[in-house]
């Protein structure tokens, strides 16, 4: 029972791949709205449930389930952001709704598995998809993408496979063990460090989010909204089965580095940038710092982490939304006059970049209030105040893409994609549902995960 | 009861929304029916429960945010504070409405205008009626951003969307503090609920209650425009003035002095804070006082004088009489709304905001004219007016707790009566200059100044009983001051405040027509000439005190300050992009530096 | 071989691994460096395997060399393109987003 969404969704994915050979690409989309959405029923007829499956290769816990049904969700909106927007930039292959699809297979692995071999597993489907979608815009920029996020992937599967043996030579398992990462041997602490590594290089965290301008700028703009939303998702799940290895302080020490100068790095840079893809790539990264604050509650971070994710994930897809509307006009110019000549779009843009910066009373803001409350519960007040101050500067730059759109005059182009305006209906919908009554949420968060 | 509460707080949010949603479809007629309307509904049911409801009520909700030992519920709370408050942001809301139907007749953006206006109105009753920090919170951002998009309504204009953009980002500023604070008090308290916090605020260690206040405070001087934050609101005069009258002038401004209020007893606690409180409100005030001297926009005076009488009522609440400073907010309320709205009924006039090129108006606009006086009376302190018996009780509790209070409070009365007739005087006597129409106001916009006018005169009667409604909080109190003492206060500030209109009057006026019949004549036509006389014969030492002020420390220091820290970040940002060079081998070196680095301090830490 | 020496093997491998990355300019040669590395981590689960259960760590191995040859086929065909089009395999091809 416990992998019946796991395995619904490979099935599909491997069927889409089948029709899109026999019967086409329409085949192949229906085949992927379908797996995603099926496993999205199963996942949830989980819930609450617990347990290990096939000799304790796939576990389920509350975590990995609710983590699951935010992928899953994620995946679907993702799609549908993609449904209209590929013909329209003339990606014609169906594969990129295969690639998705199996992209998030991987990435409900690595939520559902508390060993590293099979996480590795799950990390590599995920990765090796990724790569192959960022390139299929098929421009110099796509490709550009593809082959830095593919080398630099890389590098992070090195680290991850070194880690791993480390590991190993920790404890002789592959399985997460308390009493293994928390060990004071040295191979335990270099084992925490280089899986770490590894996973905040998903994550986007500092210095392993080189990759995340670049892809994110040359990719597709559904692509970038999958990556920065499912591929993230999974990173941090991740990290949260790891957080026996934050007892270490040397552990503790590097997220913190890492949080701090995600924080000030993504947010600082994002100041000067002109494309819009490129700013979502900057604030990805600082959301990612604040996000990280949360793996250094350890266990008790769960909650919070899950609920910033959730509300993270819904801004984002929403904003991306609008951002394929534009069709691969990214440059902040083109969005003057947005306001005048296509209002729906820029009232949607507007509200996704108020909830980015925190403003209540739209989920973004819940997501840091609950996020830095906590924090300074646990007395890690000096990275509060960093983070806040930090928050403080991000307000400029999503306040910059709102005057560009309605203070600014110009002749846009855009087009009003049917199941893209619907995605961005869901997502406000989920942004202002978090952002009011969180407790929908909370309520499941705090029963499963304590 | 407690479900009257709904009433008060939901009609303008249900107005909004219909305009936002199907404003398209609505006639302009409708349109300026149902937006008062949706605030008119929401002050009759304010007046309904303040005579219904006796001492304490609260409306349950929905369970907000329950997690990780924090309870925050959102409920509406009823009590002394909030109600005159709900009672004071609607009324004055429902006559702003109401006029703006006249003032924005002809503009095209009108739809737009009364969905933020009612947005507005909504968000401030949020705030107020808010029971526990992060529902206040919620308001006060809410407030904030209703008040950038209306000062940058006319965006079209530069000038505008500068202010707007400014107003924001300084605001922003005072917002962290605030959030900060509501943190720190978690973790102290667990608990965020207003009466929970006044109830243990004793439990506190001195330090941290300081701390947790100087933080909250921060955001108050933010949204209540004091120092060091105060330098957004003479910008955000290029909204249009309804929007001055009400949110910049009236309601959101005090929205800091009503938290200061609420969380009295936390300032209490921490003797420092409710120091700093009244420090910087005394400071302000004599401080925005001054810059007002030498303004000829209409609207800047005003602005001025807002940031001045916003510090009476801080220094009010700081030397501890929470029930004088919430009094002068209320009268405030009225006079001040009217003099923006009167203001605008100049300025819809002429279409003019400049002093120099008014004069002469008192018989072309009489009920202006008039409602201008009483106001202005008011805000001086002339005796039977509302200011004179607020500001009279400020004073009389600053001078028990601090005589240096008291005295600069004395002086900024005198400026504030002074400025306040200058402006009369330049603007509704002598001769026209440089306008050639003007007509009175319609009925829409001088109805609503009439009602101001009424209770800018009959709000300072009632301060006993003002006081003996919140007397229920459990932390207010006035200290006694011998009768003969009382009246000698009194009789100083009136005096001084008649010496400075006698002084204003002189000069304008006196001198002014004096000047008509000599060489001087010309000079008065030349509009520029006016300052000239005025500094010559009067304020050389204000005029060069408060342009040095003005130019060093308001534009230099602290405007170079905000914009300098915005472009250190922005070069900081430049420089840190240095490391994105766009080669894969200075990514993949930068990644490996990071894991080496950390290999390496671990190494070190073990071996 | 003892697994001393295999360990020191282990090392070697993945110094080169990396030395390659950072040394040599075309892009393919970085690829290979960085799989040479992803051995060398190989061998060194192989050398800690030899200390416990054996079993395990060597159908890992196996597992992680499959994927990793999913990924390098992917990386390639990538690079194939970009140096296609570009005529050289030189680091400086896919170095136009920056900033």
């Amino acid at each position: 029972m416990g992998i019946l969404p796991l395995g619904i969704l490979v099935f599909f994915a491997l069927m889409a791949v089948l029709l899109d050979l026999w019967a086409g690409r329409w085949w192949a989309k229906t085949a992927s709205y379908a797996g995603i959405g099926a496993a999205l029923v199963g996942e949830l007829l989980l819930w609450g449930r617990r347990g290990n499956y096939m000799a304790g290769l796939l576990s389920q816990d509350a975590v990995g389930i609710v983590a699951g049904v935010l992928i899953l969700l994620f995946a679907f909106l993702a799609l549908l952001i993609t449904d209209g927007y590929d013909l329209k930039v003339n990606i014609k292959e169906g594969e990129i709704y295969i690639l998705m699809t199996l992209s998030a297979a991987g990435a409900l692995v690595m939520v559902t598995t508390r060993h590293l071999l099979v996480a590795f597993l799950g990390m590599e489907i995920l990765s090796v998809a990724n790569y192959a979608l960022a390139g299929l815009k098929r421009d110099t920029l796509s490709k550009e993408a593809a082959v830095k996020y593919a080398v630099l992937g890389t590098v992070a599967s090195v680290f991850f496979v070194l880690g791993m043996a480390f590991y190993y030579g920790t404890g002789g398992g592959f399985l997460l063990d308390t009493r293994v990462a928390a060990s004071p041997s040295p191979m335990a602490l270099a084992s925490g460090l280089l899986l770490f590594s590894s996973l905040m290089f998903k994550a986007s965290l500092f210095p392993f989010h080189f990759w995340t301008p670049d892809v994110y700028q040359g990719s597709p703009a559904p692509i970038t909204a999958f990556f920065s939303v499912v591929t993230k998702t999974a990173g941090f799940v991740f990290l949260l089965r790891l957080s026996d290895f934050v007892i270490h302080p040397e552990v503790k020490w590097f997220i913190l580095a890492a949080s701090v100068l995600s924080m000030l790095y993504g947010n600082l840079v994002a100041l000067k940038q002109q494309d819009i893809k490129r700013l979502m790539a900057y604030s990805s990264i600082s959301h990612a710092g604040y996000m990280a604050m949360g793996l250094l509650l350890e266990k008790q971070g769960a909650w919070v982490l899950l609920f910033y994710l959730a509300a993270y994930g819904f801004m984002n897809l929403g904003a991306f939304a609008v951002i394929s509307s534009l069709l691969e006009k990214n440059s902040l110019l083109n969005y003057r006059g947005l306001a005048k000549d296509y209002s729906p779009l820029a009232v949607f843009l507007a509200f996704f970049m108020v909830s980015l910066a925190g403003f209540p009373p739209t989920a973004g803001f819940l997501a840091k209030f609950f996020l830095f409350a906590e924090v300074g519960r646990a007395g890690f007040w000096p990275l509060v105040v960093i983070a806040a101050i930090t928050t403080l500067v991000s307000v400029y730059y999503y306040l910059r893409v709102v005057l560009v759109m309605y203070m600014t005059e110009g002749r846009p182009t855009a087009s009003y994609l049917p199941s893209g305006i619907l995605t961005m209906f869901i997502s406000a919908f989920f942004v202002l549902e978090l952002g009011i009554f969180p407790s929908t949420l909370l309520v499941f968060l705090k029963y499963f995960v304590g | 009861m407690s479900l009257l509460l709904s009433g008060v707080l939901f009609p303008p949010a249900l107005g909004a929304l219909i305009l936002i949603l199907l404003g398209r479809l609505l006639s302009k007629r409708s349109v300026s029916w149902l937006s008062p309307a949706a605030v008119g509904i929401s002050f009759l049911t304010s007046l309904l429960s303040f005579f219904l409801i006796k001492g304490k009520a609260s409306l349950y909700l929905f369970p907000w945010l329950s997690v990780g030992g924090l309870q925050v519920d959102f409920s509406l709370l009823w009590d002394p504070l909030s109600s005159i408050m709900a009672l004071t942001v609607s009324g004055v809301s429902f006559l702003i409405h109401i006029y703006s139907v006249g003032y924005m007749g002809e503009d095209p953006g009108y739809r737009r205008y009364f969905a933020y206006l009612n947005l507005f109105t909504f968000s401030m009753l949020l705030l107020v009626l808010a029971p526990n920090l992060p529902m206040m919170f919620v308001g006060w951002e809410g407030v904030g951003l209703c008040s950038y998009l209306l000062i940058g309504f006319w965006f079209e204009k530069e000038t505008a969307a500068n202010a707007g953009k400014k107003a924001f980002i300084v605001n922003r500023v005072g917002d962290f503090g605030f959030l900060l604070g509501i943190f720190l008090l978690f973790t102290l308290l667990g608990n965020l609920n207003f009466d929970y916090i006044n109830y243990h605020a004793n439990s506190l260690a001195p330090s941290a209650a300081t701390a947790a206040a100087l933080l909250l405070f921060l955001g108050a001087t933010g949204k209540s425009a004091q120092i060091p934050l105060y330098i957004w609101l003479p910008d955000a005069m290029e909204g249009p003035t309804p929007v001055s009258a009400l949110i910049h002038a009236a309601t959101m401004v005090t929205a800091g002095v009503y938290m200061v209020s609420r969380l009295f007893p936390l300032y209490a606690r921490s003797g420092l804070a409710l120091n700093v409180v009244a420090w910087v409100g005394i400071i302000t005030a004599a401080f925005a006082a001054t810059i007002a001297l030498v303004q000829n926009d209409i609207k800047r005076v005003l602005a001025y004088s807002t940031i001045s009488q916003i510090g009476y009522m801080f220094a009010g609440v700081g030397v501890g009489a929470v029930s004088a400073g919430m009094f002068h907010l209320f009268t405030h309320a009225f006079f001040k709304s009217l003099l923006f709205l009167a203001a605008g009924s100049v300025i819809h006039a002429l279409g003019t905001q400049d002093m120099r090129e008014m004069g002469g108006l008192r018989k072309k606009m009489p009920i202006t004219f008039w409602v201008f006086t009483i106001a202005a009376l008011a805000i001086s302190g002339i005796p039977g007016f509302a200011g004179f018996f607020s500001k009279d009780q400020i004073l009389a509790q600053a001078y028990i707790r601090s005589k240096a209070i008291w005295a600069i409070g004395v002086v900024t009365a005198g400026l504030t009566a002074f400025y306040m007739f200058r402006l009369i005087f330049m603007t509704f006597f002598g001769e026209p200059r440089g306008w050639k129409n003007a007509h009175e106001s319609p009925p829409v916009m001088t109805g609503p100044m009439l009602v101001l006018a009424f209770f800018s005169v009959v709000s300072g009667w009632f301060f006993s009983s003002f006081h003996g409604w919140l007397k229920p909080l459990g932390y207010i109190h006035l200290e006694e001051l011998p009768e003969s003492k009382e009246a000698l206060l009194m009789g100083a500030s009136v005096g001084l405040a008649l010496l400075a209109i006698g002084l204003a009057w002189w000069i304008y006026l006196k001198r002014g027509k004096g000047f008509h019949t000599g060489f001087i004549h010309k000079l008065l036509l030349n509009k520029y000439y006016v300052d000239e006389i005025y500094n010559a014969a009067f304020v050389i030492p204000y005029r060069e005190g408060s342009r040095l002020i003005s130019r060093y420390f308001d534009i230099g220091i602290i405007d170079g300050t905000v914009e300098g820290s915005g472009r250190l970040t922005l070069q900081g940002g430049r420089l840190m992009s240095f490391f994105q060079s766009g080669f894969l081998k200075d990514y993949a070196l930068w990644m490996a530096a990071g894991v080496v680095l950390a290999l390496f301090v671990m190494l070190g830490r073990a071996l | 071989m003892s697994s001393f020496s295999l360990f020191i093997l282990a090392a070697l491998l993945i110094a080169g691994g990396i030395a390659g990355f950072f040394l040599r300019k075309d892009l393919l040669t970085m690829l290979l460096s960085s799989e040479v590395a992803l051995s060398g981590a190989n061998l060194l689960l192989l050398v800690f395997a030899s200390q416990a259960s054996p079993t395990e760590a060597q159908a890992a191995v196996l597992a992680i060399l499959t994927v990793a040859a999913a990924e390098v086929a992917v990386a390639l065909a990538a690079l194939a393109v970009v140096i296609r089009e570009k005529g050289k395999a030189t680091e400086d091809i896919v170095s136009e987003m920056k900033g």
